[in-house]
């Protein structure tokens, strides 16, 4: 099966290790990733909480294909509490520790407690212990995993680690696993910092078998055949997500000083391949579109153990901070892995206080005499390493833009970019405007692939509308459309990301931002359980998720207010072709969030209607 | 004649890897006939700009034009 029927639970208050079983019917319900995830955090989450103390838990779940050898599903999803928003906290990652762990048998970890000493985790197989991590405590990513990996064995341990950006609590500080793959946003680092765990270093020797392998196995084979010969996957193997910098510069959507532009003049020089080395990729994918850099010059060194920068990267710490230097943006990304940073919260969170600095709202006596100005590479290294620090104006920085406006005083807020307290990830919804709706209902603030993308719908022999009729989407919509259509669109493709997101799926690999379409997916989910299921199953499974984080968030007093984007998107963009031009109006806007609740049963007061929850089987929920 | 500029990663379906091509003008000339001609696909383009305005993929042709293909991009 793909799964091992086993969550580890380990509480580091008590140092006290559990392993509790669950049946087939729970994974048939809950699937795996925040499926499962959701389902701990919501029976193990007191009632209000905070997300850095102890009693706030912190869980990996790997998807429900995760681990198998079949193509693109390498991902595993943390959980918790968020920080920065304090909404439920989610953020997936692929590289190779979600697998590991279902190899040493277990289908989740759930952390609860905190360690009054820093500590890591050891779990090789089902043998796992809580180690003492005061030899780590401080160090940089790369050394930490090296060490690791002595202690424990040079192949096959796997590392998840926090850097120092979360032992010391910046609340966007991320969690990585090999150097390189990112559990991103909503500040988990923080979390695991606050909970001095330092690392969770896995190894496991089991092996799990699908029920039928040799689909697995051919599914696997078409889809490595034909990498290379799909448009969007050759694209993503061949030059990673960098390539999208010019097209959507030329759309003029390209994030630009604050999100006030949408066309950064210096887009060519971000989008150059020129220090871009072989692309490495997550376990079991052929794809392979993980971007790694190196640059030797006398001036700048790059490392390529720590990746390299990807599209949101080089447009949230480049063109929005109006910065076209890459070798600088590649310093300031590997900077920001080795210590684990989210570069989109840390890019918007700088561009803000640009913005505010070149307003006259602050000035140098507030920035520690750094001229905050948009386009001036020199302080974007000395000031990141002062957020890293949390000192003098990096203190204020480490905590977001919204609690930094906090800060700056009331006539900074018009210029946040952020839903939830989370900063806008780099895709602008004035010329996309599902985008906007994704940032304003994803239920942990701001996130881009809370749904499927506007441009894969726009023409009707385009690849989302080609795909995605599998799940009853056969029109054209118009990226700027802000009515039923779109409203629709959002919702049956949000469902299908969060199906995707149980599942273990990475969006480079499926359709409709890749190669594989959906019924090799479901032929794949049947492979590896022998259920009899299908997509309305799968979309069920999707919804039922969906709605156990709408309720996670209810918990938290989150309602509709909750569910908006910043008024930057209601103002017209100052430069490029959609320049003088407002594409969204909020009154159409909250129009079309409420068509959204209508269709997925939400209310305005934040929860989920007790038919829906009936209907999903979440009886349990109704309160 | 008519210019038409692959942007970015389109450029490799150009034989050559050339960035800009020109093709003789003939009067119905689609967008469309372009793609196929180079076996690009309608779901493979993101943005058409013809003389520096966005187009669909239906748009007829000019004498003089100048065409620019730009790659579908969402979700980085």
């Amino acid at each position: 099966m793909s799964f091992t029927g086993k969550i580890l639970k380990v509480d580091l208050s008590s140092r006290e290790i559990k392993i509790e079983e669950q049946p087939e019917s729970f994974y048939r319900r809950y699937q795996g990733g925040h499926g499962v995830g959701l389902y701990y955090l919501l029976k193990e989450t007191k009632l209000n909480v905070e997300a850095l103390e102890p009693e706030n838990p912190l869980i990996f779940a790997p998807g429900l294909l995760t681990g198998l050898r079949a193509p693109a599903v390498p991902r595993y999803i943390v959980m918790s509490k968020s920080p920065l928003t304090g909404a439920l906290g989610k953020s997936e990652a692929g590289g190779y520790w979600g697998p590991e762990l279902k190899k040493a048998g277990f289908d989740a970890l759930v952390i609860t407690g905190s360690s009054k000493t820093p500590v890591y985790l050891s779990i090789q197989d089902n043998q796992v212990e809580i180690k003492d991590a005061e030899h780590l405590w401080g160090l940089e990513t790369g050394p930490v995993q090296e060490k690791l990996r002595k202690e424990l064995g040079e192949k096959g341990t796997q590392v998840a680690q926090i850097g120092p950006a979360g032992e010391n609590g910046v609340l966007y500080a991320n969690i990585v696993n090999n150097l390189a793959h990112f559990n991103g946003r909503n500040g988990l680092g923080a979390v695991m910092g606050a909970k001095k765990l330092k690392a969770i270093a896995v190894r496991g020797s089991g092996k799990l078998e699908a029920k039928n392998e040799d689909r697995l196995k051919e599914i696997f084979r078409w889809t490595a055949g034909h990498v290379k010969e799909h448009p969007l996957s050759s694209m993503l193997h061949e030059h990673g997500t960098p390539a999208g910098i010019k097209t959507v510069n030329a759309q003029g959507g390209l994030p630009t000083n604050n999100f006030e532009l949408g066309v950064f003049e210096e887009a060519e020089q971000l989008a150059s391949e020129e220090y871009s080395l072989k692309p490495k990729g997550c376990y079991a994918c052929p794809v392979v579109c993980k971007r790694v850099v190196e640059v030797n010059e006398d001036d700048i060194v790059v490392d390529k153990m720590y990746g390299g920068p990807e599209y949101e990267t080089l447009a949230a710490l480049g063109s929005n901070c109006g910065i076209g230097d890459l070798k600088t943006v590649a310093k300031v990304n590997e900077i920001c892995n080795r210590n684990t940073l989210d570069t989109i919260s840390l890019g918007v969170t700088i561009s803000f206080a640009m913005k505010c600095f070149e307003e006259g709202i602050i000035g140098p006596e507030d920035t520690d005499g750094m001229e905050l100005k948009f386009g001036n590479k020199d302080i974007l290294i000395p000031l990141v390493e002062k957020i890293i620090k949390r000192e003098g104006i990096g203190d204020i920085l480490s905590r977001g833009s919204k609690k930094a406006a906090e800060n700056f005083g009331p006539e900074s807020e018009k210029y946040l970019v952020e839903s939830k307290g989370q900063e806008a990830p780099m895709h602008d919804p004035r010329v996309k405007t599902g985008l906007g709706l994704q940032y304003a209902l994803a239920v942990n603030g701001a996130d881009h692939w809370f749904a499927q993308h506007d441009p894969f719908f726009a023409a009707e022999d385009g690849f989302g509308v080609i795909e995605m009729s599998a799940i009853g989407l056969t029109e054209a919509v118009d990226p700027l459309d802000t009515g039923m259509a779109k409203a629709r669109l959002v919702y049956y493709t949000s469902v299908l990301n969060s199906a995707y997101d149980l599942l273990g799926v990475c969006m480079f690999g499926y359709a409709a931002r890749s190669l594989i379409p959906l019924n090799l997916l479901l032929d794949q989910v049947v492979a590896a359980t022998g259920w009899k299921t299908s997509w309305f199953e799968l979309m069920k499974a999707g919804e039922r998720a969906l709605a156990m984080a709408r309720e996670y968030n209810h918990r938290q007093d989150l309602d509709q207010d909750a569910d908006k984007i910043s008024g930057i998107f209601y103002r017209s963009l100052a430069k490029g072709p959609f320049s003088g031009k407002v594409t969204i109006e909020e009154k159409d806007f909250n129009k079309a969030v409420e068509k959204y609740y209508d269709l997925a049963g939400w209310e305005k007061d934040g929860g989920v209607s007790r038919n829906k929850l009936e209907d999903l089987g979440l009886d349990w929920l109704v309160q | 004649m008519i210019k038409v500029v692959f942007r970015s990663v389109l450029k490799d379906y150009v034989p050559g890897k050339t960035e800009q091509v020109m093709l003789d003008y003939k009067p119905g000339l689609t967008i469309r006939a372009i793609l196929e001609q180079y076996g690009l696909q309608p779901g493979h383009i993101g943005l058409v700009l013809v003389d520096g305005q966005a187009r669909d993929l239906n748009c007829t042709l000019h004498d003089g034009a100048i065409i620019e293909l730009y790659p579908i991009f969402g979700g980085g």
